[in-house]
């Protein structure tokens, strides 16, 4: 799956990752810029790996990339995701965020975010978390009446709200979404 | 203080070379047979010799890695795997043969002896030519000798570590070190004991297509504390040598090892080397690693936290220019509850030089309360450099709390300007910048090494700023 951005064009591109392996954004023409939203609610044996490509082939492109996670149960989850910057990409800022999740015992998962630049006068910059969900925030919510599933659920929505904002033109996906959080 | 200990890199001041004198030099290539004469040379006991031969079957079937910098320049044929400079080992520095003294004294290694150092074990080609050791800390008990010494005379004790935390068959260049290791040293720390001056060791690689196999092993036991450091030179030729080093460390309950390594390699060695550390309950290891040479680094210093509360970092500083690739990073794996690791890794790419990070956290499913956090800085110096980055988490607990950053870029031109405006000029500015950047990390190491490294970056940016 490719995704082509040209001359100052600016794309929104949602990526669920359990329905494709490969992605790969290419910021093609100058002044192009694409934020990306990859997502993840990993339940029962679900197993999934992807890889996404961001790749700067002219100068002034931009790119923001984040990615959520959430693995429970016996999920597995594999995302790598590499920034690729050409040398003629110069002036180029790309950004990538893998945050994840894990709230299960048997939940695995592997980020491995990478960066190849060639061209200097660019910024580029990727960072990644693993954790589980906070004990605070969670007492906290069920300090104020919530059971620890809603909280737990709340908690989650929360974090996936970035990508729940983006999906308001396709309210399919968002119930699906929705529903999977409600297994949680 | 080191005058020269760390050279400028633009004028590699280290690239003279003393004609050769060796009491015996191996043919080039490998075989059983070369392995058999190093083993013969050193006199070793049956169990070594075995060893070493499996480790050559283990080399030979064993594929060149699919990953990492580019190794196919590098001919295992047209290398010498053993040169032996003079017969003995000595203990009084006047006693080391002139030519051989004259290398050393160039490298201000016998000021520094007489200066602070506990002990100096200096390396010349293949064999550790000198040493001696604070009287002070024999009497405490610790070791601090060649490994073909420790092998000889606390050959129950070496046995028991060696070879057990990287074994041959742990991948290609471990397998080499393994059948023609040769020098390098071994320390033990007795409990409790801490050892206040950092143990000190030089190598430097003479002939032309010598390999340098040095092999070493550390041991601190429970509450020892104790830091070593390493620094490395070769002589400039036009072809290439090979330096692939296996160093094993065991941290026992609750004791402090600290690695430091200076590497600064001539631009034609291939420095592919396996650094681990096995770190007990409540253990600290700490690597410092300076890759400012060589042609081709490959190092991954790792720590394999298998105590409770144990912790284990790398920090790690790397520096290309052209012609250079430093493929350099550390790995932290969490087999006990409540580790902690941190790698930080801050590189310089110039000129068409190439920096990459590559680094492993690991957390099994039943661990819990592990803490990792991960940074990874990278400047580009110029518009032809490369910068690249390979994290891997493999993280299959939810008890974790893992972070992992990484940013790459140039000087900023806002800082550049604010000096400027305070009356720097570009270069100097720079420098000023860089050396800031580099600073968590040089602050780690001992300060005649990092005075020296910030005149080197000094120096150099005197030349290739932009």
């Amino acid at each position: 799956m490719i995704y082509t951005v040209k001359r100052n064009q600016v794309r929104t591109i949602l990526i669920p990752l359990e329905k494709v392996e490969e992605v790969e954004v290419v910021l093609e023409e100058e002044g192009a810029t694409a934020y990306i939203l990859a997502y993840f609610v990993g339940l029962g044996n679900a197993n999934v790996e992807t890889r996404l490509t961001i790749t700067h082939r002219a100068p002034q492109t931009t790119a923001e990339a984040k990615v959520r996670r959430v693995l429970s149960e016996n999920s597995y989850c594999r995302f790598a995701g590499l920034i690729r910057i050409d040398q003629k990409a110069s002036l180029t800022n790309s950004y990538l965020a893998d945050d994840t999740l894990i709230l299960s015992q048997r939940a695995r998962a592997e980020s491995a975010p990478s960066l190849e630049i060639k061209a200097n006068a660019v910024r580029a910059s990727h960072g990644a978390t693993l954790g589980k969900i906070n004990a605070n925030e969670l007492f906290y919510l069920m300090s104020r009446g919530l059971s620890e599933k809603e909280a737990r659920q709340l908690i989650v929505k929360g974090f996936l709200q970035p990508i729940l904002t983006r999906m308001a033109s396709s309210e399919r996906k968002r119930k699906d979404l929705l529903a999977k959080i409600r297994k949680l | 203080m080191y005058k020269s200990q760390i050279p400028p890199l633009k004028d590699y001041q280290f690239g003279f070379s003393d004609p050769e004198e060796f009491v015996f030099k191996s043919l080039p290539g490998l075989s059983s047979k070369v392995v058999e004469e190093i083993s013969a040379q050193k006199d070793e006991s049956n169990s070594m010799r075995e060893f070493r031969l499996k480790a050559l079957r283990i080399f030979e079937t064993q594929p060149m890695p699919s990953w990492g910098a580019d190794l196919s320049a590098l001919n295992f044929n047209d290398i010498c795997y053993y040169l032996r400079p003079s017969q003995k080992l000595y203990h009084d520095w006047n006693q080391v043969p002139v030519a051989i003294r004259r290398t050393y004294n160039r490298l201000g290694i016998p000021q520094a002896e007489k200066e602070f150092l506990a002990g100096v074990k200096a390396q010349y080609d293949s064999e550790v030519i000198y040493g001696s050791l604070l009287e002070e800390l024999k009497m405490q008990g610790v070791i601090f000798v060649s490994m073909d010494e420790g092998l000889r005379d606390y050959r129950e004790l070496v046995q028991e570590y060696f070879g057990k935390l990287v074994p041959p068959g742990d991948n290609k260049f471990a397998a080499l070190n393994s059948a023609v290791w040769s020098g390098g040293s071994f320390v033990y720390v007795p409990p409790h004991v801490k050892v206040k001056l950092p143990l000190q060791a030089y190598f430097r690689i003479n002939a032309a297509k010598i390999g340098q196999f040095e092999r070493t092993l550390i041991i601190a036991d429970e509450g020892s504390d104790v830091s070593y450091v390493e620094g490395c030179t070769a002589p400039s030729y036009t072809t290439d040598s090979l330096h692939a080093a296996v160093v094993e460390i065991f941290v026992k309950k609750g004791a402090r090892v600290r690695y430091t390594t200076l590497q600064n390699w001539s631009h034609n060695v291939y420095n592919l080397v396996t650094k681990r550390a096995r770190v007990e309950e409540e253990g600290v290891m700490s690597w410092v690693d300076g890759n400012l040479g060589s042609k081709v680094t490959m190092k991954y210093p790792s720590c394999f936290l298998f105590g409770r509360r144990s912790y284990g970092e790398v920090l790690s500083i790397a520096y290309a220019n052209t012609g250079q690739h430093q493929d350099a990073g550390g790995k932290a794996v969490h087999l006990a509850n409540e580790t902690g690791s941190q790698i930080i890794s801050k590189s310089i790419a110039t000129g068409s030089g190439r920096t990459s990070y590559r680094g492993l956290v690991q957390v099994p499913s039943i661990v819990r309360g592990a803490k990792s956090r991960v940074v990874c800085d990278a400047l580009m110096l110029s518009p032809q450099s490369r910068s690249d980055t390979y994290p891997l988490m493999k993280i299959y607990s939810p008890e974790v709390r893992i972070e992992h950053e990484a940013r790459v870029g140039k000087i900023g031109e806002d800082e550049l300007f604010y000096l400027m405006s305070r009356g720097l000029t570009e270069n100097q500015a720079s420098a000023l910048i860089v050396a800031g950047f580099l600073e968590p990390i040089v602050k780690e190491l001992p300060m005649e090494y990092a005075v020296e490294l910030n005149r080197l970056i000094e120096l150099e940016m005197e030349g290739s700023v932009g």
